[in-house]
């Protein structure tokens, strides 16, 4: 009996784990699906490569064999093409790296493939089209010498510009890409070569050359460097503040870059994944097996990209001081979702699950850097008001210094008529910020994400009306300082006199946008509630297939370089006349122009013409007078811009 | 004897004479333009006086740069308000492996 019973039980075991065990080995088999199709899909596309490269190739990481997966078969080949030694070197590099890699050509990807370990991981966090416009020029060999941020000014100039120092040795080219961007330009554009490469001149000798009015420096380039170094010694040095805010652009500028080429990576990803998800929906049943596992790795990709977007993003605000609270407790949790994805057996529930829990988490930390970049924005907007309060009162005195100096009676009681203007239109944009101030301070967390947004696009219509009013303000206070200037040397002030800069106006457009805002507020305080319009979280969020199908173009913005040769104003024709290159791999289509003039004033422009990647393009806009820059935004790229300060050609 | 001793101090005064001669000019620091450059160094200055002029402020308008840092800080916040929140979107959810 008892015997009985332990057979029955040992049967029972057995069957009991039979009956457990099989579950159990399906989903072992069914993790390592995912990773096996990866690799035979992979070796599918590799199979005519000798087997030491093959096997290079198989180690790579699971994040790194979907990246290279969703790559056309050419583009692999590209990769498959390189030395064993090379391919070590670039399995080295983080999966968005390697998918940026991706997009450059054979040339380019055996250049950068070509440097040693570090100086590839520096280049790669650079964006494709300035990866091509360096990889065209010798300054890539001197990458593992320079930092991230050298590289990137380097990139900011004209290929015309880097073929003329891409010959200098590598001190002086050290000394060059230390200066802040705008100040390496003009002095790459101004000074001779002899002048650039000069062990004489140190970096402030060459930041204080940057910032010598043009007639000036014409006059400086041509002297020996001793000479130069000679007179610049009595000049002032770059003021503190302005050196400190070019440092602090520039790094904000490469943050958001990055965050831009993250956003359009996982932008474009999750195109490809609806396409997917599309075929995978109308596929047959035997078709869906291998479709769901391919589907899997696409959206790995989109969170993947979708969650580095994300972090470029925070960073690029923490930069700005604009990051929501607990910024480094988010950027953590990102940064585990990231591991989670990088997970060889990672399960669709899993993917679904991270998918739900980041788009919860971005929309509110979204919400909360909105909050804090308007809260910001006013707090800008006062300090400005107050500066430009203390600079017009200051104005006045200058004023007064003028008519003590002879300025007739006439011409005083002119600047005085200006004078009054300019404090009055101040007080117009106290009174309107005060307003929106009393609105924003409203803003609290309970507030939709689309409603959030509304707020934020007016905040930002307000502050551009506020900018391009101070701008004018300023202007005019630099035309009291030419004409101290001017009388000081007994020069002629006549010309100065004429056309003084004017407070600028607002359209009712405008107006009525901000006045909206207003009018919203104060129902809200006399009604006690305010009925929103947009209660969705994303009011203007198309639907998936419909988003996809727009971004389609937009996309590929990475691959997107723009380049202003020159910019030119003829007076006798009063028109401007601007050069313009496409030195990436996109075609620009449309351009958006932008003239800013000496008294603070801006107009703007369209051309609808279009651009082909290695051609030029002469653009001619009319203009009654010279404009000091003009900058060029490509309208199917917008982060794509250009600009250039005018010069004159005829009087 | 004398001719001798006459022969060798005129050899020694020739010596000591010529290392006069050669003796090494007065370093000037880097630079520097020499007196006979003076004419240079006035047109030198005159240069440097025209540019500094040129670029000074009057004490009056002291505070200038720090405006026109504070105009571009605001045109980058005012970009940031532009920024929507459209990376939330990965058009996955559970329908997606269905």
């Amino acid at each position: 009996m008892n015997k009985r019973v332990l057979v029955i039980a040992i049967l029972a075991l057995i069957l009991i784990s039979a009956v457990i065990a099989q579950p159990l080995a399906g989903i072992a088999e069914k993790s390592a699906v995912g990773k096996r199709l990866v690799k035979t899909r992979i070796l599918e596309k590799l199979q005519h490569l000798p087997k030491e490269k093959r096997e290079l190739l198989e180690n790579l990481k699971p994040a790194k064999l979907r990246i290279l997966n969703a790559l056309k078969s050419d583009d692999i080949k590209k990769f498959a093409e390189l030395d064993p030694k090379h391919l070590e070197k670039i399995k080295k590099l983080k999966a968005r790296h390697l998918a940026k890699l991706g997009k450059l050509d054979k040339q380019v990807l055996q250049k950068i493939a070509d440097l040693p370990e570090e100086a590839m991981k520096k280049v790669t966090k650079l964006k494709v089209a300035r990866l091509k416009k360096l990889a065209n020029t010798k300054l890539l060999q001197h990458a593992k010498q320079l930092k991230e941020e050298h590289m990137w000014r380097l990139s900011e100039l004209r290929t015309d510009e880097l073929k003329k120092i891409e010959n200098i040795d590598e001190k002086a080219l050290k000394k060059l890409a230390k200066l802040p961007a705008p100040l390496l330009r003009r002095v790459v554009a101004e000074l001779p070569k002899e002048v650039l490469e000069s062990e004489e001149l140190n970096e402030e000798d060459l930041e204080k050359l940057a910032e010598v009015p043009p007639e000036k420096l014409e006059k400086l380039k041509g002297l020996e460097p001793a000479k130069i170094k000679y007179i610049i010694a009595k000049l002032p040095r770059l003021s503190e503040a302005k050196r400190r805010y070019l440092i602090a652009k520039e790094r904000y500028l490469l943050a958001k870059e990055r965050y831009l080429a993250a956003k359009e990576m996982f932008l474009e990803a999750k195109h490809k994944m609806l396409e997917l998800k599309e075929r995978f929906r109308q596929a047959s049943p035997e078709d869906k097996n291998k479709l769901k596992e391919e589907l899997l790795d696409h959206a790995v990709l989109v969170l993947t990209h979708q969650i580095e977007a994300a972090i470029d993003r925070l960073e690029a605000l923490k930069d700005k001081n604009s990051a929501p609270a607990n910024v480094d407790e988010i950027l953590a949790k990102l940064n585990s979702m990231l591991e989670t994805l990088e997970k060889e057996d990672i399960t669709a529930a899993e993917v679904v699950d991270i998918a739900k829990e980041f788009r919860a988490l971005w929309i509110e930390k979204h919400k909360q850097a909105l909050i804090r970049v308007i809260k910001n924005m006013i707090a800008k907007l006062e300090r400005i008001i107050k500066r430009g309060e203390t600079l017009l009162e200051k104005a006045s005195k200058l004023i007064d210094k003028l008519e003590s100096e002879g300025l007739s009676e006439d011409k005083v009681a002119k600047l005085r008529t200006a004078l009054n203007r300019f404090e009055e239109d101040l007080q117009w944009i106290k009174d309107k910020v005060e307003k929106a101030k009393q609105s924003y301070l409203k803003l609290d967390q309970e507030l939709a994400p689309g409603e959030i947004h509304k707020i934020a696009v007016k905040a930002n219509k307000l502050a551009r009306i506020a900018h391009r009013k101070i701008m004018r303000h300023y202007a005019f206070i630099m035309r009291l300082a030419h004409l101290y200037r001017a009388l000081q040397h007994k020069e002629d002030v006549e010309e100065l006199m004429a056309d003084l800069p004017e407070p600028a106006e607002v359209s009712e457009d405008e107006l009525g946008e901000i006045e909206e805002m207003e009018t919203e507020t104060e129902v809200e305080e006399e009604g006690g509630a305010v009925e929103t319009e947009v209660t969705e979280e994303v009011s203007e969020t198309p639907t998936e297939l419909e988003e996809g199908a727009e971004t389609a173009g937009g996309t590929e913005c990475t691959e997107a370089l723009l380049e202003m040769h020159s910019c030119t104003y003829d007076a006798t024709t009063n028109q401007v006349t601007v050069e313009l290159e496409n030195t990436g791999a996109l075609e620009l289509v449309g351009f958006q122009i932008k003239l800013e003039y000496a008294d603070g004033s801006i107009s703007e422009t369209e051309s609808s013409e279009s651009l082909i990647p290695g051609g030029t393009l002469t653009l001619t806009i009319e203009s009654e007078t010279k404009p000091e820059t003009v900058t060029v935004v490509a309208s199917n790229c917008p982060n794509i811009s250009v600009a250039l300060q005018c010069e004159v050609i005829s009087e | 004897m004398n001719i001798k001793f006459l022969a060798i101090m005129l050899a020694v005064l020739a010596i000591v004479a010529f290392s006069g001669c050669i003796q090494p000019s007065e370093e000037k620091p880097s630079g520097t333009p020499t007196p006979s450059e003076s004419p240079a160094k006035a047109t030198d200055e005159k240069l440097a006086e025209e540019i500094a002029a040129s670029m000074e402020t009057p004490s009056e308008l002291a505070g200038l740069d720090e405006l026109e840092v504070d105009l571009n800080e605001l045109e980058e916040l005012a970009s940031e308000l532009t920024e929507t929140e459209d990376i939330a979107e990965s058009g996955i959810d559970e329908s997606t492996f269905e």
